[in-house]
């Protein structure tokens, strides 16, 4: 499991769901919008970003934070 | 306006609990319809009922999924107090006005105002049916309190409920659960 799906990892109350590129955050694994502002706030932390709100308001998969990571290191 | 509280145990493709909550509103409200309820969701992810014509919001966390259901447009958002980088989501998420407010009260009051920030952003973009494609920083709620009604009440041991409508609403909170068959009951 890679850097980013550890982190998601610890807001998911059911372990069960395994976790793609495809995964929605908010309709596959039900957190909620806090949770999500959260998480990245989290990636700030680890991968020494700043996240800009405007950039995010159509990322809700996760390959499309590792896309949105992945343009800013 | 009805808000249903129901704990329940799955709280994807709720439907079924959606559709519920609508017949027992009308139930009581004496709303006659005719055919099946018809639901839809618009592209933005906003839930409307057409048949009968009522308006209604969703919220869920963990194991608590709440819904609104009445005449007027509203929004509802329910979130868990829970040990939080308060601070630092406050700088990205929230208005220089909503962060200095914050700044201003000691920690405890801090956590409280934070949640009801929060939670009223939610209530407003679900109400002009963006939901997170809204910005939330641009989203000032301290400006809205002469403009809307809302209301935030602590529930069931650290849970913070908001409804927001445009007009004074009342409302009643219907507390309920889910038996092993699907189907919600009330406790009194």
């Amino acid at each position: 499991m890679g850097n980013l799906e550890n982190i998601i990892c610890k807001y998911v109350t059911d372990t069960s769901i395994e976790l793609s590129d495809n995964t929605n955050l908010m309709r596959d694994l039900e957190l909620s919008s806090l949770d999500f502002a959260d998480i990245l706030c989290d990636i700030e932390d680890y991968y020494g970003i700043e996240v800009n709100e405007k950039d995010i308001n159509n990322i809700m998969t996760i390959g499309e934070i590792k896309s949105y990571i992945e343009g800013k290191v | 306006m009805n808000i249903y509280l129901i704990a329940t145990g799955d709280l994807l493709h709720r439907n079924d609990l959606l559709l519920q909550c609508v017949k027992d509103y009308c139930e009581q409200e004496g709303i006659l319809y005719t055919g099946e309820v018809q639901f839809y969701r618009t592209v933005y992810g906003k839930p409307m009922v057409t048949n009968p014509e009522l308006n209604i919001s969703i919220s869920h966390c963990e194991k608590i999924w709440v819904c609104a259901v009445g005449l007027c447009p509203v929004g509802i958002d329910i979130e868990k107090i829970r040990p939080i980088d308060i601070e630092k989501i406050a700088s990205h998420f929230f208005s220089e006005n909503e962060q200095e407010n914050l700044q201003k009260l000691a920690s405890d009051g801090r956590e409280k105002l934070f949640y009801k920030t929060w939670t009223l952003k939610e209530c407003y973009s679900k109400l002009k049916g963006l939901g997170m494609r809204m910005k939330f920083s641009d989203i000032d709620t301290l400006q809205m309190e002469k403009k809307f009604f809302s209301e935030s009440i602590e529930i069931t041991s650290g849970y913070l409920l908001s409804v927001m409508s445009y007009s004074n609403i009342s409302y009643k909170v219907i507390y309920g659960g889910e038996d092993s068959n699907g189907k919600i009951y009330k406790r009194k």
